[in-house]
């Protein structure tokens, strides 16, 4: 394998706590990350594994009100910052990283239309006026395969689809030009056709710009299609990273067997969707050693005690004491 | 508004004779009869009412006993006078409760939001007759910067202004606190954060657009109460308005007045929701008003 180039996106050690009814939930437990330019990262995980809190924090979106503690540090390019508390409660963090959400239609201001919307962004990103604005808006969505861009623009986001919006959302990001895009569950609020449609249309946008990709998803078939690497999260820490061939093909930890486990083929009618027994950890308490071990049906003694590493090495790793290599 | 005129007629002949106040103590029973004539209580109660709605779809209201002007000129002299009260404390308590509302929320549960909610419940809760009274002792007797009452210049207005917009712009403030909190917690306020839009832009079209239609609402609400008369305020101050021309009229069961005053009243509620409707319009194309 060839030399790697610099990472565009890296993150260390992310660690978040974050305010809930609850009580203060630690979110994101040591998250390290690299993002190579071009590359496109997946990043599975069922809900409250800290997928979407660790890329917020990331963009630096995280609700300031909500927050305890963020730590760890993030570079973009060659800017870094280190104290990740210390941004301005109104902006995002970077330029450079664009983040498109769940589900776009509430994601959309309801009271301005779309072309405000854009034209906001493009002035704000490129300082552009508003005729210049507007033509690069129409530009836009014509590149995100909206069919009638100028019908679109003075639509307000009630009077569109979920997927139109959706098309919306990614022309506004793809817009600020940035070089990593983070796109959370991008699909989740839409219907399968319509899910395909927008997971090519990123893919695409992707591959002719060059920029690259964070997907965030539960869908392991999103990420199957789409992601050139992946990272299994689980408990706010990632348990397992490879890329999807070694992953998919050959699961290491026991979280991301299971997690495969639950999935149906088609193939193999006899083999019926297994789910994964019990539930995720307290996250409130500090969790000593591995977080999936009142789940894992190979637990070993060493499990109870001591949290196992991931290896930092590039290529197929998996933070589970099974791995040869992990002896204690 | 036929609902409010029928209304207003019928509780008015409940409340006692016009005449035994009008007429003078040594009156005869022939001068006593020859008034009822002249003002045409002696008819029958239907009689009076269609003469009654006769004469308000003409925009006549008839003439005031305790005047002898028509009681409709009456109510406008004094309109003038609320009106220009009401909108000069309205735009006083929007100036002050926009900016402060959107600190208290931005500034949340921190030592600012609590200063400024404490002195929003304060303001909330103060009698206006207390506070007209001591504004006066302080501003007028003690410091001499201001008159006492009465209407004429502009230096008239600053206390009463004060008065009635501080109750007002604690209620706005606390609206708007709570609306400008529930509107961050949108997912369209992160999507304009990763936008890195100017702070300007975000708070103006994002934030506020959004949460203006309760805040329009309360707000409208308000200014149709001040315009119907802020009572106790121009009582203090001696403020020829609405209220206390009406507080009079009932008084002297000067029918005419209170009729015209009423229906009056209620226009200007019409008139003044219709506008907020077309508000809403303008602030969210989702709401369509027929």
């Amino acid at each position: 394998m060839s030399r790697a180039p610099a990472p565009i996106l890296s993150v260390r050690d992310l660690h978040v706590r974050l305010w809930t009814k609850f009580g203060v939930v630690r979110a994101v437990n040591g998250v390290s990350l690299d993002l190579a330019p071009g590359e496109v990262l997946g990043i599975v995980g069922e809900s409250g594994s800290g997928k979407s809190i660790a890329m917020l924090a990331v963009m630096g979106l995280l609700d300031a009100a909500l927050v305890d503690a963020v730590a760890g540090s993030v570079t973009v390019g060659d800017r870094s910052w280190n104290d990740l508390t210390e941004i301005e409660a109104w902006s995002s963090r970077s330029e450079d990283l664009a983040m498109i959400f769940q589900d776009a239609q509430t994601a959309l201001n309801p009271v301005l239309t779309i072309e405000a919307q854009i034209v906001e962004t493009l002035k704000a990103r490129h300082g552009l006026g508003r005729k210049e604005a507007r033509a690069r808006a129409i530009k836009l969505l014509e590149a995100v395969r909206i069919p009638d861009p100028q019908r679109c623009l003075s639509s307000y986001p009630h009077q569109l689809s979920g997927g139109m919006c959706q098309r919306v959302m990614i022309a506004m990001a793809v817009g600020c030009e940035p070089k990593v895009l983070i796109a959370d569950e991008p699909t989740t609020a839409l219907d399968v056709t319509v899910q395909a449609q927008i997971l090519n249309l990123i893919s695409e946008i992707q591959r002719e710009s060059g920029m690259s990709l964070v997907i965030i998803s539960h869908d392991l078939g999103v990420i199957a299609s789409i992601a050139d690497r992946v990272h299994v999260m689980y408990a706010g820490r990632i348990v397992e990273k490879g890329t999807v061939q070694d992953v998919f093909a050959a699961p290491r930890h026991p979280y991301t067997q299971a997690l495969l486990a639950c999935t149906t083929r088609v193939d193999d009618e006899a083999a019926a969707p297994r789910a994964i027994p019990g539930a995720l950890p307290d996250m409130r308490e500090a969790i000593s050693g591995c977080p999936f071990r009142d789940r894992c049906p190979i637990v070993l003694p060493i499990c109870a005690t001591e949290d196992p590493e991931l290896d930092a090495v590039e290529g197929h790793a998996a933070a589970c004491w099974r791995m040869p290599g992990a002896d204690p | 508004m036929w609902g409010v005129v029928t209304v207003v007629f019928l509780l008015l002949r409940l409340s006692g004779d016009p005449i035994s106040v009008v007429a003078p103590p040594d009156a005869t029973v022939e001068m006593i009869a020859a008034l009822r004539q002249a003002y045409g209580f002696d008819q029958p109660l239907y009689v009076q009412y269609t003469r009654y709605i006769a004469g308000i779809l003409q925009g006549d209201f008839g003439v005031s006993f305790q005047y002898g002007q028509p009681a409709i000129m009456i109510v406008i002299q004094r309109l003038g006078a609320t009106m220009s009260l009401a909108t000069a404390a309205m735009a006083l308590a929007i100036v002050l409760a926009l900016p402060l509302g959107f600190l208290s929320a931005r500034y949340r549960d921190r030592p600012l939001d609590h200063v400024l909610m404490s002195l929003a419940m304060l303001g909330n809760t103060m009698p206006t007759f207390l506070l007209g009274i001591v504004l006066i002792l302080v501003f007028a007797l003690w410091l001499g910067i201001a008159p006492t009452g009465g209407a004429g210049s502009l230096a008239h207005y600053v206390l009463p202004t004060v008065t009635i917009s501080l109750a007002t712009a604690a209620n706005l403030a606390r609206m708007t606190r709570s609306e400008v909190l529930e509107t961050l917690g949108k997912p369209f306020i992160r999507t304009a954060r990763a936008k890195r839009l100017p702070f300007r832009r975000l708070v103006t079209a994002h934030i506020l657009k959004n949460a203006a239609i309760p805040i329009v609402t309360v707000a409208g609400l308000q200014f149709g109460a001040l315009l119907s008369g802020a009572i106790v305020t121009e009582t203090v101050f001696g403020w020829p308005g609405l209220g206390t021309l009406v507080l009079e009229a009932i008084g002297r069961r000067d029918y005419s007045v209170v009729q015209a005053a009423v229906c009056i009243t209620a226009l200007i509620f019409v008139v003044l929701n219709a506008a907020i409707d077309a508000v809403y319009q303008l602030l969210d194309p989702r709401i369509k008003v027929v």
